[in-house]
């Protein structure tokens, strides 16, 4: 191993010391922005093509308020343009909630997964608890987000889960050089976890929906 | 700047704020206007929320398919544009979200999707200069983005919808003269609720028709009177929704009114003017003539007799043949000779009529001649004489042989009376001098005759001897009364 550098380093002033142990800090940080969501496949994918989807309204755990509807929306929003895939129209799948009687914040059971995916004609369900979502204050009067949440992708004709993927995220988590990259927002944070989840989910085999849109 | 034809119909944003069903009209108004400077054909927000007033749509960021469907019948929008503002808060720091689906109406497929956020945090600037403080300083930013990534290439592949259906169009008669009547009939494929049903006219001229529709309500009927100019006239279907200021219109056909009827001209080619009307022996040639190029729907052929009788016709539809050819039959067979009126009549495809007609004579007499032929000493003489007629010789020719074929005269001319001398021969048999000949005669309208001349000379002989007896019986004294008176 070569010491000249620390060596070389110890001569400097202390200002410069400085300077350089911020920088490495900073990489240090950036690094953490990396870190994978935790994916489980529980069991394989429907073999063939996939292109119907359908994002149920996600479940709330946290305290913020419409936590759920920002997540969900999000990543909804986020799959379509990542994959282009055929999304089922949420007003649709409001109706079917509206008709098996489900309250909004309500998990439907295995049975109501079926009849859902069957009415909206989708291969895959998407399904979401919203853990905990928090605006915590960052420096300077700004808000550094915190969330946490779980995405299931379930096959639509048994409801049962196929994929479960854990993210843990806060603002701070993509701070690279001083400020910069740091996210403030619940949106953006669900957005770049969303972006996430679902490049791993490629990576592991998730095909894209190849029809023209 | 891109410009788009497919209607967007911008519905109101749903606020994630304190309940779900906040709206954020303020922010939908500046995204709707944003989108229209942009070139886009932006449905109005107000018609968006009288459309949710009329179906009772009480949610928002979100439509079923139906509704969707609903929007492309009623509103004739291509794309719905659906949204939340996901955050908005401006302590402790000002942050701004929203989520957007472009949702096209044809298939309720979300064909694009946008998220964006800003704070203040994320937009420091050097010195702090031009930094947004406020999320109304945020919003530009994030118009200024949506801008960016609109999805011009999906818009502009989508060709302009529109909510009439139609299953069938009448639009009768297709040319018509000023005045007359023009009538539309169109069978629609309904695809709007009663209630919401539009008021449905034709328009043509600049004028608006209103039209009456069946029982089953999806059959409409107009009339209207043409117009007095001439010229062609797009007819329009034109539906209106008075409730949501909207109004559709597509093009059903078109009519052509012409007051102008052809101008049609008959030719006579080939036939002789004899005393100022043409003549004709075996065929006449009829040559009608448009003088203006036009279509025609039908036309009629005539001959009525100097009396005005009909004599024959005939008809026929479209164009006008070239030439007809006349050869005297009328509709109960061949027609003597005299003079008859040729008439013919066309009509163009408005119902305009022309009509042109010409007197003409049917000669079918043949040219004659009168031969008298008298024997002098050096010979014969022949006197050709022209009977009275109307049709005049061309020409005659006369050639006169033997038995034995020596050609005594061969004489020809182009006027008449004549006189032919012809000597004959010298020989003394009565067979050798028997002389024979033709007489070919043409007249001016070209019928030709060839007479032929046989036994002239014998027949003149005993003509001449007879004559000669009787002037030698004539000479002789009257014996018998002398003798008796003598005897006696």
């Amino acid at each position: 191993m070569n010491f000249s550098f620390l060596l070389q380093m110890l001569r400097l002033s202390k200002s410069c010391r400085f300077l350089i142990v911020l920088l490495c800090g900073s990489f240090c940080a950036g690094c953490a922005a990396g870190q994978l969501p935790l994916q489980q496949q529980l069991t394989p994918l429907p073999s063939g093509p996939i292109c119907r989807v359908a994002v149920l309204p996600f479940l709330n755990d946290s305290d913020f308020p419409l936590g759920d509807a920002i997540v969900s929306k999000v990543f909804a929003a986020q799959f379509q343009a990542s994959g282009d895939y055929q999304l089922s129209q949420e007003g649709d799948i409001l109706d079917i909630y509206q008709q098996l009687h489900l309250l909004p914040g309500t998990a439907p059971t295995l049975e109501q997964m079926r009849i859902i995916a069957d009415r909206v004609n989708a291969q895959l369900l998407i399904t979401g608890i919203v853990l905990e979502m928090r605006e915590n204050r960052g420096e300077h009067g700004t808000v550094n987000p915190l969330l946490v949440e779980e995405i299931q992708i379930r096959d639509g004709r048994s409801g049962e889960t196929l994929w479960t993927t854990f993210h843990r995220r806060q603002g701070t988590d993509y701070k690279k050089t001083m400020h910069f990259g740091t996210i403030h927002t619940v949106t953006g944070l669900s957005r770049q976890m969303a972006e996430e989840i679902i490049n791993l989910w490629f990576e592991k085999g998730l095909a894209q929906c190849n029809e023209r849109l | 700047m891109a410009f788009a034809v497919a209607p967007v119909a911008v519905f109101p944003l749903q606020e994630l704020g304190e309940g779900r069903n906040d709206a954020n009209l303020p922010f939908t108004r500046i995204l709707s206007q944003q989108l229209t400077e942009n070139g886009n054909k932006i449905i109005g927000l107000d018609t968006v929320i009288a459309f949710m007033a009329n179906n009772r749509i009480r949610t928002l960021g979100h439509l079923d398919t139906y509704r969707i469907s609903q929007v492309r019948n009623e509103l004739g929008a291509a794309f719905v544009l659906l949204g939340a503002v996901s955050q908005r808060k401006e302590q402790p720091e000002p942050t701004l979200g929203l989520t957007l689906s472009l949702v096209r109406t044809s298939d309720s497929r979300t064909v694009w999707s946008y998220i964006g956020s800003l704070s203040t945090g994320e937009n420091r600037r050097v010195l702090g200069i031009g930094e947004p403080q406020s999320t109304s300083d945020l919003r530009p930013l994030l118009l200024e983005e949506i801008r960016e990534q609109w999805p011009w290439r999906i818009i502009n592949e989508v060709q302009q919808t529109g909510s009439i259906n139609i299953e069938s169009a009448l639009v009768e008669p297709k040319n018509v003269r000023p005045g007359d009547e023009v009538r539309c009939r169109v069978r629609l494929r309904r695809n709007w609720f009663t209630d919401h049903a539009p008021r449905v006219f034709f328009k043509a001229d600049n004028q608006l028709y209103p039209a009456t529709h069946s029982e089953d309500g999806n059959t409409y009927e107009g009339s209207w009177i043409a117009g007095e100019n001439n010229g062609s006239f797009q007819i329009n279907l034109l539906l209106e929704w008075p409730l949501y200021g909207r109004t559709e219109s597509t093009l059903l056909g078109s009519y052509l009114i012409d007051g102008t009827p052809p101008l049609l001209e008959v030719e006579l080619p080939g036939a002789k003017i004899l005393d100022g009307i043409p003549v004709f022996p075996q065929q006449l040639i009829i040559a009608p003539k448009l003088l203006v190029r036009k279509a025609l729907s039908r036309w009629r052929l005539a001959f009525y007799y100097e009396s005005g009788n009909l004599a024959g016709d005939m008809t026929g539809e479209g164009r006008l043949p070239k030439r007809f050819y006349w050869s005297g039959m009328g509709n109960f067979g061949r027609v003597e000779d005299g003079v008859y009126q040729v008439v013919v009549e066309v009509w163009d495809l408005a119902g305009n009529s022309a009509k042109a007609s010409k007197q003409v004579e049917l000669n079918r007499s043949l040219p004659k001649v009168d031969l008298a032929v008298d024997l002098d000493k050096e010979g014969m003489v022949v006197d050709l004489v022209a009977p009275t007629s109307k049709v005049p010789l061309s020409s005659w020719r006369m050639e006169m042989w033997t038995k034995e074929g020596k050609i005594l005269a061969q004489t020809e001319g182009k006027e008449l009376p004549a006189k032919i001398g012809i000597k004959l021969p010298d020989s003394e048999q009565e067979d050798e001098q028997n002389i024979r000949g033709v007489l070919v005669l043409e007249d001016v309208l070209g019928n030709k005759v060839r007479q032929k001349v046989e036994d002239l000379l014998p027949k003149l002989r005993r003509q001449a001897k007879a004559k000669a007896e009787a002037e030698a019986e004539a000479k002789k004294p009257k014996g018998i009364s002398e003798n008796w008176v003598n005897e006696f």
